[in-house]
């Protein structure tokens, strides 16, 4: 299991791309929002349990999506998803027509499960594959590399070149396409 | 077929089962669990993935999603976050994408998941490997590791 595994940073430094592109539309009045202040300066301050306690006092519907949307940002920082989902889901609900709110909405929403349907991967040929994963990639550090029922089909230093490479015909559910590691 | 298919399947705990890698392709010193994915909708070739529950997002090579078509700029900017991946703080897009975690015994299973697409300077080559996270994939549906064989069980909800 992973020990280094990603996290969600915390919050970003003032120069962040997302405050300059949400700071274009802001108007006065969001500046004079006393409770979003306070969001911002917990925010700032990591302090995950008043973000909690204010947000839950915010009117979303006296304050327009770009308000939502900063935090609920702030929220992804700090590593708070599910507030983040909560927010989202707000916005698309108070802000029907807005794009932005709806697609936040969208990329915070839980995982689904499309369908399930019986096993279509050829077992012999991945367990093939495993193998030969195990015992040769790390001779091709820092290469993507396909294989295909246990044998090499290619190597190369980027993935379209990989793909010129084998060409289309062996772009199967077969060829498990990886780089590795370098 | 892995050793507990039988009595997980019959009992309905759950619905498939796969082999998985221990390590990631060229790094070797690490132990992992590492599954197998298939996109969806872009009927591209399958590739490894870590599962990471501390992950809050799968996160996928910048190569692979300008193949899975997940770097378009079409849509708003609003999606843009940052991670922060073994120490380094990264920006990207998170984007959504139908993936199918193959079965070799039962049923394969396909999730719409939410993917962290990390932005890359002009000629950086990306060194990381690609994750299964949490809120994102892992935390909608049931799973479960025998390490004495590298088995991964799993069920929809």
């Amino acid at each position: 299991m992973s020990l280094n595994y990603p996290e969600v940073e915390t919050l970003p430094p003032e120069e962040a791309p997302w405050r300059e592109a949400t700071r274009q539309n802001e108007t006065s009045t969001d500046k004079s929002e006393p409770l979003l202040t306070a969001i911002e300066e917990a925010a700032a301050r990591e302090d995950r349990h008043a973000i909690i306690s204010l947000v839950k006092q915010v009117d979303w519907r006296s304050h327009r999506p770009e308000d939502l949307i900063r935090v609920i940002q702030s929220c992804i920082f700090l590593d708070m998803v599910l507030l983040a989902r909560e927010l989202a889901d707000e916005g698309k609900r108070l802000f029907p027509n807005d794009k932005r709110m709806e697609q936040w909405a969208i990329v915070l929403a839980p995982a689904k499960v499309i369908g399930t349907r019986p096993a279509s991967g050829n077992a012999i040929g991945l367990e093939a594959s495993h193998r030969w994963f195990q015992n040769n990639s790390s001779k091709y550090k820092g290469q993507w590399i396909a294989v295909r029922n246990g044998e090499l089909l290619g190597v190369a230093p980027t993935l379209k070149e990989l793909y010129a490479q084998i060409g289309q015909d062996k772009k199967t559910p077969d060829t498990i396409v990886v780089k590795a590691l370098s | 077929m892995a050793r507990f298919d039988t009595i997980l399947f019959d009992s309905g705990f759950v619905t498939g089962s796969t082999r998985y890698d221990d390590h990631y392709q060229g790094d070797e010193k690490q132990n992992r669990i590492v599954l197998t994915i298939t996109p969806e909708k872009a009927k591209h070739s399958p590739v490894k993935m870590i599962v990471d529950t501390g992950a809050p997002w799968c996160v996928l090579n910048p190569e692979l999603a300008e193949i899975w078509d997940l770097t378009s700029a079409a849509e708003d900017e609003a999606q843009i976050t940052n991670l922060n991946i073994r120490g380094e703080v990264r920006w990207g897009r998170l984007k959504r994408a139908e993936i199918i975690l193959h079965a070799m015994n039962g049923e394969d299973l396909t999730v719409e998941a939410t993917f962290f697409v990390p932005f890359m300077d002009p000629d950086e080559v990306w060194n990381y490997p690609n994750f299964l996270g949490l809120s994102g994939f892992l935390d909608r549906f049931r799973f479960a590791v025998d390490a004495s064989e590298n088995a991964f069980y799993f069920w929809r909800f």
